[in-house]
């Protein structure tokens, strides 16, 4: 997808062309989404506002990030604004991992539960640390590009991503009963 | 570099993100500190779990749905509003009631010292304003004083007091920072500066634009303010003008082209009267007061409809032009929102894409 070109068409009004950057960025997007709201029906709806508002407003301004980076900065933005209960949130990884053990352990690897373990317990870092951490390591942005897309200092990304590692070991460790 | 330096640096020794002098320097630490082999092989591990979600499947197909939505509204409605967006449902409340136009003006230019006016507003670098607010809305008053700074292109700071509640602002770009000294009441603690020349305090776009839509001016008795001589003007917002304009833009196509012209309907009983002080020296606006009725409306499956009206008044001294102000993010040094301090306000801008950068 040539980029350039796809956004002169929809600022010189063929709307259909956007059609081209959902198709090609929906997956990273939804993904990134996911890994912040930890609901994929939540991060689908996310989603859609993020390319919505990215239609509504690549027709009248400009920014210097790039189109990836842009799209990434308004997720963010979107998930900020959802928090999930923590309490809700315990119940529902509770419920998941019985769900995924239960169901599909005599079918599927342990792949299945140890990753549904992962989700759960990245979902529950706190949200600043976890923007850094899913960018990086999930999405796998640069520290440079991530401190465009926070309007942090790289520095303050290295650190989120750090201290945000050991809360994820901490709740793993609880989350999966996994002793020190 | 000590033990607690090289813990620093352990994560992007775990990525591969250091030069070769830190990276030597933490191999030969890790050589004698079993505390930082330790917490390495946590962060490799940290690193390769949560990596692997990269290959988590993804089976969402949103494009229909979202091309459907863009192209069926023309004026695209978000399909999550007002469900999970307290912050956001507040502003728009808010801007309800005391933004109840989306002003896109154009046209001839106001005449003589407003036009020069017009020209020193536009050329300012900085800017400082400060004055007063009273609204009036079911025959409650709340009166309110405020201190702002501007700095070009689109950087401002400032406080609003109402009563005893302390409101800070930063604003850069699309980023509004918002400071309460209520804590408990942060969902309701959105700043309203917009481009709209009906905003009480607008932005400088705004205050050209409300320069650019006056009509029925008048020249009223000079004044000194501040011991400068000023020209002393008062006229209204050509209210009509506005929603003619906006009538025109809507989509006739849109599922909401009829409730929108029902909304403009009432809008046009919006009445704003504006005075301004321009000193007769250099021609810098110094002074405006602005006092706006509003209806206030509700809509339903009736209609949109006229419930009641609020009076809006804001008396504005602006001062300090082009003199250095600085406005940063309310951020520490390592990057975190300063105490008290919450990021509201949309999106970002668009880019210009001037180079393809592909995944």
């Amino acid at each position: 997808m040539d980029e350039a070109q796809v956004i002169a068409r929809v600022r010189g009004g063929t709307t259909e062309a956007f059609g081209e950057i959902v198709e090609h960025y929906q997956t990273p997007i939804v993904r990134y989404l996911l890994r912040m709201t930890g609901d994929v029906n939540v991060a689908e709806d996310l989603a859609q506002d993020t390319f919505i508002q990215a239609y509504k407003s690549i027709l009248k301004t400009t920014s210097e990030l790039s189109l990836k980076a842009w799209l990434y900065k308004i997720a963010t933005n979107n998930a900020r604004q959802f928090h999930r209960p923590a309490a809700a949130a315990l119940v529902h990884s509770a419920d998941r991992l019985r769900e995924v053990s239960g169901t599909e352990t005599e079918n599927s690897p342990n792949s299945v539960v140890e990753r549904t373990a992962i989700e759960e317990a990245l979902v529950r870092v706190p949200h600043e640390q976890r923007v850094c951490m899913a960018l990086h390591f999930v999405e796998g942005l640069k520290y440079r590009e991530i401190a465009d897309i926070v309007s942090v200092s790289e520095e303050a990304v290295r650190k989120r991503v750090a201290r945000g590692s050991k809360e994820f070991r901490t709740v793993y460790r609880a989350t999966s009963g996994e002793e020190d | 570099m000590d033990h607690s330096e090289v813990q620093e640096l352990l994560l992007a020794y775990a990525n591969g993100d250091l030069y070769r002098p830190q990276r030597e320097f933490t191999e030969a630490h890790l050589a004698n500190c079993a505390d930082c082999r330790a917490d390495l092989a946590e962060y490799t591990w940290v690193r390769s779990q949560v990596t692997s979600l990269r290959d988590a499947p993804i089976t969402s197909d949103i494009k229909e749905a979202t091309m459907s939505t863009i192209q069926a509204t023309g004026t695209v409605t978000s399909p999550r509003q007002g469900l999970m967006r307290p912050v956001l449902v507040a502003a728009a409340v808010v801007a309800a009631i005391i933004v109840p136009l989306v002003l896109q003006l154009s046209g001839a230019g106001p005449g003589a010292p407003l036009a020069e006016a017009y020209e020193v507003i536009k050329g300012l670098q900085s800017y400082r304003m400060s004055g007063s607010t009273s609204v009036t809305a079911n025959g409650e008053t709340s009166e309110g004083a405020f201190e702002w700074g501007f700095a070009a292109p689109d950087r401002y700071h400032g406080r609003l007091t109402t009563g005893a509640e302390i409101q800070s602002f930063i604003i850069i770009g699309s980023e509004q920072y918002v400071r309460d000294s209520r804590a408990d009441q942060m969902s309701g603690s959105v700043v309203v500066i917009t481009d709209d020349a009906s905003s009480p305090i607008p932005s400088r776009e705004g205050t050209l634009q409300l320069l650019d839509s006056l009509v029925d001016v008048k020249r009223l008795p000079d004044e000194k303010l501040d011991g400068a001589d000023s020209f002393h003007y008062r006229g209204r917002v050509d209210i009509d003008r506005m929603v003619d304009e906006q009538a025109a833009s809507l989509d006739p196509k849109s599922t909401e082209y009829q409730e929108g012209l029902e909304a403009l309907v009432v809008q046009r009983s919006i009445k704003i009267d504006v005075e301004l002080w321009i000193d007769k020296g250099d021609y810098s606006l110094r002074q405006m007061r602005r006092d706006v009725t509003s209806p206030t409306t509700v809509s339903d499956a009736d209609g949109t409809r006229q419930v009641g009206s609020i009076t809006a008044s804001a008396l504005v001294r602006y001062h300090g032009f082009d003199e250095p102000v600085e406005i940063k993010r309310p951020l520490t040094s390592s990057g975190d929102l300063e105490d008290g301090w919450h990021l509201v306000g949309s999106g970002p801008p668009a880019p210009t894409i001037v180079t393809s950068e592909r995944d």
